[in-house]
Order: C-alpha cells, then sequence, then structure tokens
C-alpha cells in the first residue's frame, strides 16, 4: 500500500495529490479541506484545482512556476490542512425541494415493489439521509452522491430512457443522484426537483458546492408551483444550513 | 445573425467553433473544450492580427462548404484540407480577402485532419462562461451549443478591420504527420497499475487511430496493454486533456479537448502538451509510436514551443521602413502594409510591443 498523501505527475502541467484508493468520507473530505488550503495560498501560475473522490488534481502552468515550487505550496497546504480542527469546518447542507412520484417519479412504484415498501416509505428514507456530494463529474453539475440507505437500493432499468428531464431525482443500485440537464439515462426516477443544477448564463454556473452535502424535502405540487415561480422571477435560493441546524 | 461574412453550405464531417477553451468550470463537471490543435489556432489568429485565443472554424476531415455573404478577410490554418476559394486552391497561413457571393470548400485531407477558419476579430458567436468553445455534451458555447449546419450564418467580430496584405509568418512549417508519428509522452499517474510488460507495449508497439475518434477522445487499436491483476477500474479522479486511459477493452484512449472531466480507468501516461497538436491532425488510420520523456524534459520542449509562437513575427512582401520621432526618441520600424477598403494607405506599425495602425496621408 502506499503511503498517503501522495504526489504523481498528471503530464507536464498538472498533478494529482491523493489522499486514498477508496470512497470514503474522510477521505473525501481531506481532498476539500487541502482544496480550500492550497487555494488560499494563491500561488501565482497554479491554475484550475479539481477535487474528486480521493485525490485533487491541481492544474498549473510549468513555463511560469516550476514542478517543485508547485510541490511545496502542494506539501505547505498538506500541512495546513490536516491541521485543522474537525470540528470547525462548517459544510453546508442544500435541501432541494422534490415532486416525488407522479409524472415526476415514473419508477417511484418500482422502487417500492423492488423493495417491498410502500411507496410512502421509499419518500420517507429518502428524504431522511443526507447525502455527501463526494464530487461533480459525467455532466456539467451531475452530483456523485453518497451514503443512500439500502432498503430503497434498486437496479438500473433494463431500456434505459431516450430522455430523462433535467432535475429528475434518480436511484440507480446503492446510489442516489439528479440529472442536471436533459439526457439519456436508465436510473429509475422517483420524483422531480425544479431546482436548476445547471445553468451557464450565472456564476458558479452549478449551485451546488462538491464537498457539500444534500438532503431531500418532500414537497406538494403547489408549493412546487411557488418555488417555480420564485425560480422564474430569479428570487430562489436552494435553503442551505450548516450540520448542527 | 445581421452581419453574417459565412453561410455554411456543408458543415462535413463535423465543425464547430472553439477558442482556445473554458477554464475555471471543471470541478462542476463542465470540461474545457477548446480547439484541437491549439498551435494553429494561435498562428492563424496571429497571422490575421486577432488575440491568439479568438473563436476560429474547427473543420474536421473536409468536406465543407461555404458562401461568403459579405466581404472578409479570413485566414486558413491547420490540417491541408485541400481548401479553394471558387475553385482556385487556397495556400495555409496566408491572409485572403474573399468578396460577397465567393464560395470556399475543402475536400479530404492531404496532411493532417483538423482546419481552422479564421476571420477578423473571431467568429462571434454564443460567449459562455469566458468562451466561445463549442461544448457539444453540455450544449453550450459555439451555435446554440451545437455543431455547424447547413445554412448557419457566421458573423465575424471586427468584419471590417484592416488585415495586412500579403504577410506571411515566420514560423517553421509544420512538419507533416509521419507514419508511424513519434509522440511523447510524461508516464503516469497510474502508470503503477500496469505490468512492466504492459508499460513495455504501450511504448514499443504502434498503435493505429481509429474511426472511433472524436473531440472527446482519440481510440487507438494495437496490441494489449496489461494492467496488474488485470483491474481496469479505479476510484473515478480527475484528468487532463491527452491523459491516456486504458479500460477493460485493453487499447489506448487518448483523453481530448471534449473529454468528461473525470474518469475511471487507469491512466498510464499524458500525451506532452507540444505534442498534443499531433494528436489533434491524426486521421483515422494513422499510426502513433509513443516515447516517454520526463516531464522536465517535456516542459523545456513547451518552453521552447511557447517562445517560438509567441516571437512569431509577420514577414511582409509589401514592407516599408519608417523612421519615428517618439518622446525624442528615434525608432525605425518595419511595417506591412494593411488590405482594406479605405482610400488612404495604411500601416501596422508595432512600437514597445504594441501594434498600431497608421494612415499616412503623404509619403515623402
Amino acid at each position: 500500500m502506499p503511503d498517503y498523501p501522495r504526489i504523481l505527475n498528471a503530464g507536464d502541467s498538472a498533478l494529482v495529490v491523493e489522499f486514498g484508493d477508496a470512497v470514503d468520507a474522510d477521505i473525501n473530505q481531506s481532498v476539500y479541506d487541502f482544496t480550500a488550503a492550497l487555494e488560499l495560498d494563491s500561488t501565482f501560475g497554479v491554475g484550475e484545482i479539481i477535487p474528486t473522490y480521493r485525490s485533487a488534481l491541481v492544474n498549473f502552468d510549468p513555463l511560469v512556476i516550476s514542478h517543485v515550487d508547485v510541490e511545496s505550496a502542494i506539501s505547505r497546504a498538506i500541512s495546513r490542512s490536516s491541521a485543522t480542527d474537525t470540528d470547525e469546518r462548517q459544510p453546508l447542507i442544500f435541501t432541494l425541494p422534490v415532486q416525488y412520484g407522479g409524472e415526476g417519479g415514473p419508477d417511484l412504484e418500482r422502487v417500492a415493489e423492488h423493495n417491498n415498501v410502500t411507496p410512502d416509505e421509499v419518500v420517507r428514507i429518502h428524504t431522511s439521509g443526507v447525502y455527501r456530494v463526494f464530487m461533480l463529474g459525467f455532466l456539467p453539475g451531475f452530483p456523485y452522491l453518497g451514503g443512500m440507505d439500502e432498503r430503497i437500493a434498486t437496479p438500473r432499468l433494463a431500456t434505459p430512457r431516450i430522455s430523462v428531464p433535467a432535475g429528475a431525482v434518480g436511484i440507480a443500485e446503492s446510489q442516489t443522484g439528479v440529472y442536471p440537464m436533459e439526457s439519456p439515462g436508465g436510473w429509475n426516477l422517483i420524483g422531480l426537483t425544479p431546482v436548476q443544477f445547471f445553468d451557464p448564463n450565472v456564476s458558479p454556473p452549478v449551485p451546488i458546492q462538491p464537498g457539500s452535502f444534500i438532503r431531500f424535502e418532500s414537497k406538494t405540487a403547489d408549493e412546487i408551483e411557488k418555488i417555480k415561480t420564485q425560480i422564474t422571477a430569479g428570487e430562489y435560493v436552494i435553503p442551505a444550513d450548516g450540520p448542527s441546524a | 445573425m445581421t452581419n453574417s461574412v459565412l453561410r455554411i453550405e456543408s458543415p462535413g464531417l463535423m465543425s464547430t467553433i472553439q477558442d482556445l477553451g473554458r477554464f475555471g468550470y471543471q470541478r462542476y463537471g463542465i470540461s474545457t473544450s477548446g480547439a484541437g490543435d491549439r498551435d494553429s489556432l494561435r498562428l492563424g489568429n496571429l497571422l490575421l492580427g486577432n488575440e491568439f485565443g479568438d473563436a476560429a472554424v474547427e473543420i474536421t476531415f473536409g468536406g465543407f462548404a461555404a458562401g461568403f455573404t459579405a466581404t472578409t478577410a479570413f485566414v486558413i490554418s491547420g490540417a491541408d484540407l485541400n481548401p479553394t476559394l471558387n475553385g482556385t486552391p487556397v495556400a495555409l497561413n496566408t491572409i485572403y480577402l474573399a468578396a460577397k457571393d465567393d464560395h470556399i470548400a475543402m475536400s479530404a485531407p492531404n496532411t493532417g485532419f483538423r482546419s481552422y477558419m479564421h476571420l477578423p476579430g473571431g467568429v462571434d458567436c454564443d460567449e459562455v462562461l469566458g468562451s466561445y468553445s463549442t461544448y457539444r455534451p453540455a450544449r453550450i458555447g459555439g451555435i446554440d451549443g451545437r455543431a455547424l449546419r447547413v445554412g448557419d450564418e457566421l458573423s465575424a467580430l471586427e468584419p471590417g478591420r484592416d488585415v495586412p496584405s500579403g504577410v506571411t509568418l515566420n514560423f517553421p512549417a509544420s512538419e507533416s504527420i509521419q507514419s508511424p508519428q513519434s509522440v511523447r509522452v510524461v508516464m503516469g499517474p497510474q502508470d503503477d497499475h500496469f505490468t512492466a510488460a504492459g508499460v513495455q507495449t504501450l511504448l514499443g508497439e504502434v498503435f493505429t487511430v481509429t474511426d472511433r475518434s472524436s473531440r472527446q477522445g482519440v481510440r487507438l487499436d494495437g496490441p494489449d496493454i496489461e494492467a496488474v491483476n488485470d483491474s481496469y477500474d479505479i476510484v473515478s479522479d480527475a484528468v487532463v486533456t491527452g491523459s491516456i486511459q486504458i479500460p477493460g477493452d485493453r487499447k489506448p484512449i487518448i483523453l481530448m479537448s471534449d473529454r468528461q472531466t473525470t474518469g475511471g480507468y487507469p491512466k498510464i501516461a499524458v500525451i506532452a502538451t507540444v505534442d498534443l497538436p499531433l494528436i489533434a491532425q491524426s486521421a483515422p488510420g494513422a499510426q502513433i509510436q509513443f516515447t516517454a520523456i520526463d516531464r522536465e524534459e517535456a516542459v523545456a520542449l513547451l518552453r521552447k514551443r511557447e517562445s517560438l509562437i509567441t516571437s512569431a513575427t509577420l514577414i511582409s512582401s509589401d514592407v516599408r521602413e519608417f523612421e519615428l520621432l517618439v518622446d525624442s526618441d528615434l525608432h525605425r520600424v518595419h511595417a506591412p502594409l494593411l488590405a482594406g477598403e479605405q482610400s488612404m494607405e495604411r500601416f501596422q506599425i508595432e512600437l514597445d510591443g504594441i501594434r498600431h495602425t497608421v494612415a499616412i496621408e503623404d509619403i515623402e
């Protein structure tokens, strides 16, 4: 087993800083603590940092800053971030309004039947979880969420849908997620959120930060309509609070 | 579009609008996109007096045809797709002035795979998150985030701007793609997922570009690359353009500008940045042989290339010498004549690295 964290070459203009080799909340938290520490350093020539499940990719311009200097900045950030008191972290929890079942959740019954529970029980279990956003990828704003209850795990559809709408909330095996944009897909769709996960006309274009948390809240059709009106008027902000709230 | 200069009659295999890419949003799952051959894009722009990163039409493999709807200058850079203007061959990296109803066409490549068509000031289109680049998976940039279609009308951002006439660049002509083409790589980040024999296969054998290649990835055919414990999965991590990933079919895929931001296959090596244009210009059937270099050598090669590009200057067949008195300092400058529709002669004069356009009424 290699010693973590370790720094690897990713070509001539990037380094990868690995904190482990597993999908694990502590490893993932180290990645985001490190990313925040390195961003605070604002070393000239260091560009985009891309945090993922268990590593962070650090892009830089090797004609402006040398590999050795970037490695020093990385080592400083590792020391500073590992010294951070875990109690001081205040990761955000975003609460996403979802209308479960009906037209927007055509597979809610299927998920219920597969797990021998009622559709209401599926909603109760799904809304009781707090899901870590391990990373964003695959599509703009697509959240890789962890921590779904195995009691509602359901295999993917045998035949993927040609078109899944933006905002569709789905389950695939023991993962849950939200489609940020209309695309083909084979996940079981249990509901629909009106929240836009990807809007290229605003910055940042994705409202959910990787490294934060998401929980889902069941809303009635009337409540969803009100939220949609607020979104159209540009007055909607996704409710977010700290872990103790 | 009202001020269009070009109407697409045939987009060919695929044409998209690309600049140097969209940076800063990869953590949100938004890829960089951008021209496959950054060097050709920059040199073509430099020649036309554009900014390095102005957007151009990236034309893949020929089959492209378009009609001019207004007078404009243009430059073709990159692959030689046998371009013609009204049936007459067009030279690469040369400024042309097209008139309304002129017609440009490109057929199959003579050499290379991707050509760039530059317009004054760059192509005017959707700027999204700081870039004009088309990123089709997210349907952003370019024209409605999609490839160009028959009937699309393109505008230039500075359609009437003066451009130098009869100029070329003092830049070494790009070498044509060799067969096999030697391409340099830096090993890692996951070369330890492969056996010594697997690494030897990557570096010792010849691979062929397949037709299942796109702006997202160049898929290669060749001998199997062996992983330790036959494991071709990793916990997904972020990738860079030029990453060589080896999925379960054991054949390399080189990730290109429209790649996803993360991937779940081990990456045995990464193409040296200086050689990325060679990959972008490798058509299906092209043969590639990889050579490993260390990162310091890759940076030295990149530094040399970048210095050639940033120091490239225009050479004009119609250049005049001027003596200018600036703050009581005498400057002797060589300035190329600009082509345009103005009655006065205009010259491009460079002083302290800043380019000025100067109109001259009388020359003694």
